[in-house]
């Protein structure tokens, strides 16, 4: 066995696999499991177990925990509640084994004290014998750079990429991998995880492992609630100074129902504080799922920008005026300036009814810019000293292939080590466009506003790292 | 059973005794004496300068204005005189059954814009502070920024700038900036009191007095886990 520095590891990446509970019915979670197991191609050793059953999907399967041929590295466990604690003994006596994902229900989350009493005593027995349990209740881990899935979310597909997801809500994680893959081209993740009731396993645990994991450099949560914030606040602080951290927290309206002796306890609502602490450590919080796509998107396949003027280059006017408005709606970014040669320049090169620098730092190339009008404007502002970003937004007319100024302007943006935002509009018009850009690892947003708000996420992370960087980020 | 009471007792401190936290913190105070008869009233007011404010001075009353327990801009000795009487009077008859013995007196201020700030404890990330401006601000639009403890003067200034009133302080047409830096070391204070005091629950200075050039906690109000400090019971 190879060394695993966290015990995370042995979920992540075991060499040996049962699935207790087995099933060669499609309905159920025991044939959903193995069927990801052996179709998406993971290497390691697979022993499905079920009394009933010889062979199931040409694997074959074992009576009991007892007749495996060796001990597991990671138990998944997909039998009902009841049974659940008699299967933790067999794994327990037989020893070796370090993981348990319990995709069982019917433990605590029912908030019946049986039910719970039931999920301390398969705590308790797993511990005593060395192994750490994700669940009950949960769906577990995915992982693209081996195949392993032990989750029975929809299929999508396993694209590996950099953005590492943790959720406390299957419902949502499985959502999230649904929209990931339904990006003009799929966004990759590297890792996924759902924990359920973390009656061993928590949220923290994954955070941590996250924050170690090479493969992830973006890393998505979705959050009900903490245990323990301080905790949470103190391994935040050390990981997002070196990759950024995306929580969609919901319970925005949920108020503190504690007795207000004073003002501050009554008008300090949850979600408040939650703000707070996430703002203290660098954590961005974001409201919807799209702005959660949207940010993990950006964070993930854009440079960080090194300050906050953004230039606005749109070849239509409406477009570009809802960019516009929402860059004014947030004071943490403002409009570039454009040096006096690179104005007279754009005016020399773009159509002759472009609006350059009207005002400073937005650039309307109009309807009339062809493919090469696109690109020379880009690249112009990119090298411009005054520009930190840009927010590309074309409207292709019928005379112009959006897939010819995409395929032009590709280049530029790679090449770019400032960030671009781009916005192609609009559905199906653009979407192979869309695709060849982000083929090239280059985001596209659907809307001017949501291209702003990715690019705004940017210069919030170069603004947290500055801060941290120069260590004035408060309490040390 | 015993010891669980103790573990969860609170104790409303009086006015005088947070007040005498934040002073030993190091928190600018509006000077205050606490009198038991008119004519010490009248003396404070004296040494103090007039006009000055009565507050009925008493931990079991917690909403002081409610219960008819403050009387503002008192211009001399026969008004406190009278302030004096009428305060105890309409508060013995408000709240039958509770000791009412003494009076806070105080300078009226004016001139200050209201700022609140305050701490609470929170189950899931301990003690937090408040900051907000007072009167409208807090009440209505509840403009508040919250921040986890501790923290240093970056989080404090951050705080300071993220509520939506902030202009109102940062200085606006016809009016100059007030004393940010006052502002920001009051609240730095706050943190570091709470660090080396973890028996403070809630904590409110409501109102505190911003000018151009320093600050003063006008009224205080402090809940703190056991019993009074120097009383029998710890």
């Amino acid at each position: 066995m190879t060394t695993k520095k966290h015990f995370l590891d042995h979920f992540f990446y075991p060499e040996s696999i049962a699935l207790i509970g087995a099933s060669a019915n499609p309905a159920k979670a025991g044939y959903q499991v193995l069927s990801n197991l052996t179709t998406l191609g993971y290497p390691g050793r697979i022993y499905p177990v079920n009394p009933a059953e010889r062979v199931i999907e040409n694997v074959q399967c074992y009576g009991s925990v007892a007749e495996l041929p060796e001990s597991p590295e990671l138990a998944i466990i997909a039998v009902q509640a009841k049974n659940v604690v008699p299967v933790v003994h067999q794994l327990a006596e037989r020893g070796g084994t370090r993981g348990l994902v319990v995709i069982s229900a019917g433990f605590a989350e029912t908030q019946k004290p049986e039910n719970a009493a039931l999920q301390e005593e398969l705590v308790r027995v797993a511990g005593a014998a060395g192994m750490r349990v994700f669940g009950p209740n949960c769906t577990g881990v995915i992982n693209t750079a081996n195949n392993l899935d032990t989750t029975i979310e929809p299929i999508v597909r396993r694209v590996p990429g950099r953005i590492g997801a943790f959720s406390q809500s299957g419902a949502v994680g499985g959502a999230l991998l649904l929209m990931l893959e339904d990006q003009p081209e799929p966004v990759g993740f590297s890792k996924w995880a759902h924990v359920g009731n973390m009656s061993d396993v928590n949220c923290l645990d994954v955070l941590e492992y996250y924050g170690y994991d090479e493969a992830t450099e973006v890393i998505l949560l979705y959050l009900e609630g903490l245990d323990d914030g301080r905790r949470f606040m103190t391994l935040a602080r050390d990981i997002t100074r070196r990759k950024p951290v995306v929580v969609l927290k919901v319970g925005r309206n949920e108020y503190g129902s504690r007795a207000a002796f004073s003002h501050t306890g009554a008008m300090a609502g949850v979600d408040l504080i939650y703000d707070a602490a996430f703002q203290q450590c660098g954590v961005m919080r974001v409201d919807h799922l799209e702005e959660w796509i949207d940010t993990a998107k950006v964070l993930a396949l854009q440079p960080v920008p090194a300050g906050n003027r953004i230039c606005i280059l749109t070849e239509a006017g409406g477009p570009g005026t809802m960019a516009m408005d929402e860059l004014g709606r947030n004071p943490a970014v403002r409009l570039a300036h454009i040096s006096d040669e690179g104005v007279d320049y754009l005016q020399q090169v773009l159509p002759s009814m472009a609006m350059v620098c009207k005002p400073d730092g937005y650039i309307d190339i109009t309807a009339a810019a062809m493919e090469e009008h696109h690109v020379l404007s880009l690249k112009r502002v990119l090298a411009e000293p005054g520009v930190d970003g840009v927010v590309f937004i074309t409207v292709p007319p019928t005379f112009l292939s959006p897939g010819s100024v995409a395929r032009e302007v590709i280049p530029v943006i790679k090449n770019s080590p400032k960030p671009v935002a781009v916005c192609f509009l609009a559905g199906r018009w653009v979407r192979e466009a869309r695709r060849m850009l982000e083929r090239e690892g280059i985001p596209t947003f659907e809307t001017p506003d949501r291209a702003v708000r990715a690019m705004i996420r940017l210069v919030e992370r170069c603004q947290y790292l500055e801060r941290s960087r120069s260590g004035v980020d408060g309490h040390e | 059973m015993s010891n669980c009471r103790a573990q969860a007792l609170k104790t409303q401190l009086s006015e005088a005794e947070a007040k005498a936290m934040l002073v030993k913190a190091g928190i600018p105070v509006l000077p205050y004496r606490v009198v038991r008869d008119a004519e010490k009233a009248v003396e404070a007011a004296e040494k103090m300068g007039y006009p000055v404010v009565l507050k009925v001075h008493s931990p079991d009353v917690v909403h002081k204005t409610d219960v008819g327990g403050v009387r503002l801009n008192l211009r001399d000795a026969g008004e406190v005189r009278a302030a004096f009487y009428s305060v105890l009077e309409t508060v013995r008859q408000k709240c039958p059954g509770v000791d009412i013995e003494e009076v806070i007196v105080s300078p009226f201020l004016t001139g200050g814009v209201e700022v609140i700030t305050g701490v609470t404890r929170d189950p899931q990330f301990g003690p937090v502070l408040m900051f907000g401006l007072g009167g409208v601000f807090v009440e209505v639009l509840k403009d508040v920024s919250f921040r986890v403890l501790p923290i240093g003067p970056p989080d404090a200034m951050d705080m300071i700038r993220s509520v939506k009133g902030y202009p109102v302080i940062a200085g606006t047409r016809g009016r100059g900036p007030l004393d940010l830096e006052s502002l920001r070391s009051m609240l730095c204070a706050v943190s570091r009191m709470v660090e080396t005091h973890p028996e403070i629950e809630e904590l409110d200075m409501n109102p505190v007095f911003l000018f151009g050039t320093g600050l003063m906690v006008v009224d205080a109000r402090m809940l703190v886990s056991g019993a009074r400090p120097g009383s029998r019971d710890q």
